[in-house]
């Protein structure tokens, strides 16, 4: 009985605590959701939205949530042919695309609803986009996602619509790039320019020639003998070559790798056994290997400025898109050289950020609509507003006189010397582009860490093919 | 003498093991110095400290811009009050749902409930990256893609917690729940009444989790969200870098403001988080 009256005082105990503890619990759950559902409130209370593209997102959920049609102003719940989607890879130039579409809409007479998404998530909305059905009429992002879009029956061609006279107004290096499969199937407002940044003081003060054309490149021996010279001279890492960011070395070393002789892809398969693996491509990563074993490139650097700011170094494999930075911070010291002659000659390469049609802008009834906009997009006035910004190469011929920096004896004149001399290396065409793209990051990214580079591009080559092979990308 | 000696050696001792301390608690705290400062610096100043002491020191000129910028132009607000209302959704119901299943697996007897337990460790070294399509596809039959509901819906059930919850139910007394069934009351009112106030440390345990993992994730609000309207913060955040392009700045101003909600949730659950850590200490 005691027994048992103990038990209950027991129970009648644990369950007061259990009470008491379950309050406490509940205490906090209420104070963090209310917490939560003031910031949320204020959120809302604050919310003043000057952007366009929020506008439109948002009064895109209020008119779900009201019925509307309404959209920011435009009428978009019944498609017309006026109304277009276009999803664009974010970048650097995203209010310049704001600013460019507000003016055509203005223009003509059109709606053109632009959502912004980085790249890799752009590319997975792409590849779920026909199961949920919600594809753009038009993509503008990096041409290396447009191989697979287009094998998958995304892209639609353009061989009718543009014009012969547009077409051969373009850089030999576009009209190559937005050739896929025979057909063109893009546009593109600029191409990259790609060449060493040079600083000229640096240079000059260590006596070192410095080339003005790409036939007047250093070779192999003489671009070595100038990093010994810089080095001797205190430059403490002569060249940069944003080992930070192994990414971007996919594009801005692949004119060292074609100058040894290698290359990622054979081009003819469009399989990278032999090629990414070959004597020649492991040489021209073994020669990161090396120039880190000299202390010409600092292995170890995570930051952005070494050559811009920190003046550490006088050379950075860097491309147009850091006009701004270096001219900004080194004025008239700023300065392009060609990337040397490693063997097999002196190569830059191209490649850009494109506008490709959508199938479903043919099954939505925008076509017209979205090439519309394609056209008006090549017109001297945005390509100009574009490079402007970026500070890179028009895409059309009869708008490079109008740009100063690219005059003969100007500062930029290298980019389009080269670029018209088509001595350009593009990037593989083919679906696996982004497969490659990531793999040899990886693979950048080690052997800058030290890893062997022999091994490593084995490996990748084979793992780059079995998903070749698997998806049935090679043409052997 | 010798009583003095070796209290000079605790001392040591002490002031050695001190240091430890402070070292390792560094260590733990470095990371959020570098961000919460880094935020009020300029992109070139940034840059510029980089790789040096200097980048864990408020040095040069401090502003506040990125965070003006980060409210203004990048819409932080929009995206945290998507980000809010999709934790508001997930946690409690994580917490809950979870719980009821664990509490059935760990506390009643049915057929089929071994088999059960198995599937469900099984599914636990299963990585989300390897299912997220089927579970794509299937919140797309089932029209929930661009949405609250989808974003919070399908991330509900998680077999780590389940096993957490689980093992804390098995490790109870039977008798508590014979005597509440003499006393009359149901599995549900056992559920609500009795097991679930007594497993107040793995509630807040599972809490902060799942607080930390919806707020973080990134993988499927990139599927599911299919326009800017319900995008959530770690998507906004991963837009300010690309390859060409770091704005440093923001991203650190971006990144402390991200990370004051999971502050203020592991303040008000630390004293059940390490209850609940002890306790599965002493277990084991």
């Amino acid at each position: 009985m005691s027994l048992s009256k103990k038990g209950g005082v027991h129970d009648s105990l644990q369950n007061c605590y259990a009470k008491k503890a379950m309050r406490q619990l509940w205490k906090k759950v209420m104070v963090c959701v209310s917490v939560f559902v003031f910031a949320t409130a204020m959120t809302g209370c604050g919310k003043k939205v000057t952007d366009p593209v929020t506008t439109t997102a948002q009064s895109e959920a209020e008119s779900k949530e009201t019925g509307s049609n309404e959209i920011g102003g435009k009428e978009t719940s019944v498609k017309e042919a006026g109304s277009i989607k276009v999803w664009v890879s974010s970048g650097a130039e995203d209010d310049t695309y704001r600013e460019m579409f507000k003016k055509m809409e203005t223009e003509m007479n059109i709606v053109i609803n632009d959502e912004y998404y980085p790249k890799d998530e752009l590319d997975s909305k792409m590849q779920v986009a026909p199961v949920v059905g919600d594809a753009p009429d038009m993509i503008i992002a990096d041409y290396l996602q447009i191989p697979s879009y287009y094998e998958a029956g995304m892209i639609e061609l353009l061989d009718d619509r543009m014009t012969t006279d547009m077409k051969s107004d373009l850089l030999q290096s576009i009209v190559d790039e937005s050739t896929y499969d025979g057909h063109l199937i893009t546009t593109a407002q600029f191409d990259s320019g790609m060449a060493l940044w040079a600083n000229k003081s640096m240079l000059e003060a260590a006596d070192i020639r410095i080339p003005t054309s790409y036939k007047e490149a250093w070779d192999k021996a003489e671009f070595e003998d100038a990093l010994a010279k810089l080095k001797a001279n205190g430059v403490k890492y002569p060249l940069y070559i944003r080992q930070n960011k192994p990414s971007s070395l996919y594009f801005t070393y692949m004119p060292i790798v074609a100058s040894f002789g290698g290359d990622y892809i054979n081009r003819d398969t469009m399989l990278t056994e032999g090629v990414l693996d070959s004597e020649e491509t492991i040489a021209a990563y073994s020669y990161i290997t090396w120039l880190e074993e000299q202390g010409y490139i600092n292995g170890a650097a995570d930051y952005e400025d070494a050559f811009y700011g920190r003046k550490e170094s006088a050379l950075a494999l860097l491309g147009h898109w850091k006009y701004k930075d270096h001219v900004t911070n080194l004025g008239d010291d700023a300065i392009l050289v060609p990337i040397p002659d490693f063997g097999h000659g002196v190569y830059t390469c191209s490649g850009s950020v494109v506008w490709a049609m959508t199938t479903a802008a043919t099954k939505n009834g925008t076509a017209d609509a979205v090439w519309s906009v394609m056209d008006e997009g090549l017109k001297p006035e945005y390509i100009n507003q574009i490079t402007d910004f970026n500070g890179a190469i028009p895409s059309r011929k009869s708008v490079l006189d109008s740009k100063e920096e690219l005059k003969k004896g100007e500062r930029l004149y290298l980019y389009r010397e080269q670029l018209e001399a088509g001595i350009s290396v593009l990037r593989p065409l083919t679906p696996a582009h982004m497969t490659i793209y990531s793999a040899m990051e990886a693979a950048a990214s080690d052997i800058i860490g030290g890893a062997d580079a022999a091994e490593v591009l084995k490996d990748t080559s084979k793992s780059i093919d079995d998903i070749i092979v698997e998806n049935g990308w090679s043409l052997k | 003498m010798k009583t003095a000696m070796s209290k000079r050696k605790k001392a040591l001792y002490l002031m050695l093991m001190y240091i430890v301390y402070i070292f390792v608690a560094f260590l733990f705290i470095a990371p959020i110095i570098y961000m919460v400062v880094s935020s009020m610096k300029t992109d070139a100043q940034i840059v510029s400290d980089m790789s040096t002491y200097k980048a864990f020191l408020p040095v040069g000129t401090l502003t506040l811009d990125n965070f003006l910028q980060v409210i203004s132009k990048v819409h932080f607000m929009k995206f945290f009050k998507n980000s809010v209302v999709v934790a508001i959704i997930n946690v409690p119901l994580v917490t809950i749902v979870n719980a009821m299943i664990g509490y059935a697996l760990g506390m009643l007897d049915f057929k089929g409930k071994n088999l059960l337990i198995s599937l469900i460790i099984a599914l636990s070294i299963i990585p989300t990256e390897a299912v997220i399509i089927n579970r794509f596809m299937v919140a797309n039959q089932l029209h929930m893609l661009n949405s609250y509901v989808g974003l919070a819906l399908p991330t509900m059930g998680y077999p780590m917690y389940i096993f957490l919850y689980y093992n804390h139910f098995k490790g109870m007394p039977k008798e508590l729940m014979e005597a509440a069934i003499v006393d009359g009351e149901s599995y549900g009112g056992i559920f609500w009444r009795i097991m679930l106030p007594l497993s107040k440390p793995i509630c807040a345990t599972v809490i902060i989790m799942s607080f930390i993992r919806t707020w973080g994730d990134l993988l499927w609000p990139t599927l599911v969200t299919r326009d800017e309207t319900y995008r959530t913060l770690p998507l906004a955040l991963r837009a300010l870098s690309s390859d060409v392009y770091i704005f440093w700045g923001q991203i650190f101003a971006f990144a402390t403001l991200m990370t004051i909600p999971v502050f203020i949730i592991f303040l008000l659950f630390q004293k059940q988080f390490i209850q609940s850590l002890t306790m599965s200490g002493i277990k084991g």
